[in-house]
């Protein structure tokens, strides 16, 4: 296996993925693009570019799973905050019950590898 | 918001890198991207020029997020993801851009030219071409007959009981709609076509 496959690898998990984190952080209620861009940056650098949420967020309002409305915020002019909408809510549940079964698939694997076959302990 | 010359340089790079995306959404992502750099220059508390620069650098390069942008734009069915799911509700299909032909600038030209008949003739046409989205094409078909029958009813609701005929007023309402109602509406519809939005957005 070439040396940066599992960088590549590991992007592209990202990219496929980090549209499900979004929506999972609007589970807890309304945010606005700047938390939203912080607290994914800030986990385990899922996303690099802060910037490239925006685009992202576009998508997700497009595809109709997010809402945006403007609210007044006490320093500075309004902001626009996204919400998660019906069909956003059943995205998630449905990603979340397949990224477990996928995740709990490549453990059993990867770790099943550890030890010499699948009995092994 | 400090009038930095560093942040006018990024957002004036992010525009230019974002040049090939339709008009409002490039005016609105450069306005998203400048609302975060406030937003987090005041989570910073401070806004010197290093400060300034780690807001940029975490932002990444303004090339990278115009592209995202296009790439959202251009291809919104991503080949490359393998763990995409399902979408809950079907993706409108993408209609590929369809070249404008002899039927856009016929219905464009009788809509223009001709009042009253020409708009209908013209809603018509725009009907049978698959360049327009489905709204822009409600809007040419509805345009016409809903501004008739509210002209209509304004004009009822103007006249005096006792009047016979048109006075002035309406003489003038009536012609501004004639002359300017069907020029109106295919400079619309152009508009639309140029935007490049059209074929795309079927909502």
């Amino acid at each position: 296996m070439e040396p940066g496959q599992t960088r590549n690898v590991l992007s592209q998990l990202r990219r496929g993925t980090v549209e499900y984190c979004v929506l999972a952080l609007l589970r807890g209620g309304e945010r606005y693009g700047f938390e939203l861009a912080r607290t994914l940056s800030e986990a385990d650098g899922l996303v690099t570019s802060e910037g490239t949420i925006y685009p992202l967020l576009t998508r997700l309002r497009k595809e109709q799973l997010v809402s945006t409305f403007w609210r007044e915020s006490e320093a500075g002019p309004p902001r626009r905050y996204y919400r998660l909408t019906d069909a956003g809510q059943l995205a998630l549940s449905d990603f979340t019950r397949e990224w477990s079964r996928f995740r709990d698939a490549v453990d059993a694997l990867l770790q099943s590898e550890e030890g010499k076959g699948p009995d092994a302990e | 918001m400090p009038n930095d010359p560093l942040i006018d340089a990024y957002l004036r790079r992010l525009d230019h890198a974002a040049a090939a995306l339709p008009r409002e959404r490039r005016a609105e992502l450069v306005a998203e991207i400048r609302e975060h750099v406030e937003d987090a220059l005041r989570s910073e508390g401070a806004d010197d020029e290093v400060t300034v620069r780690n807001v940029l650098e975490r932002l990444g390069q303004p090339e990278e997020i115009a592209a995202a942008a296009l790439g959202d734009t251009v291809a919104p069915t991503r080949v490359d993801d393998t763990l995409r799911l399902q979408p809950v509700e079907p993706e409108q299909p993408t209609v590929p851009r369809q070249p404008v032909g002899g039927l856009e600038i016929a219905a464009l030209v009788t809509m223009a030219v001709l009042p009253v008949l020409g708009w209908f003739v013209g809603g018509v046409l725009v009907l049978m071409s698959r360049v327009w989205s489905v709204r822009d094409r409600v809007v040419a078909l509805l345009a016409p007959p809903v501004l008739f029958v509210v002209f209509a009813v304004v004009g009822l609701l103007m006249l005096p009981p006792d009047a016979s005929g048109l006075g002035p007023l309406e003489l003038a309402f009536v012609s501004a709609l004639l002359l300017f109602g069907g020029p109106l509406l295919a400079a619309y519809l152009a508009w639309r076509l140029r935007d490049g939005e059209a074929a795309i957005q079927t909502g």
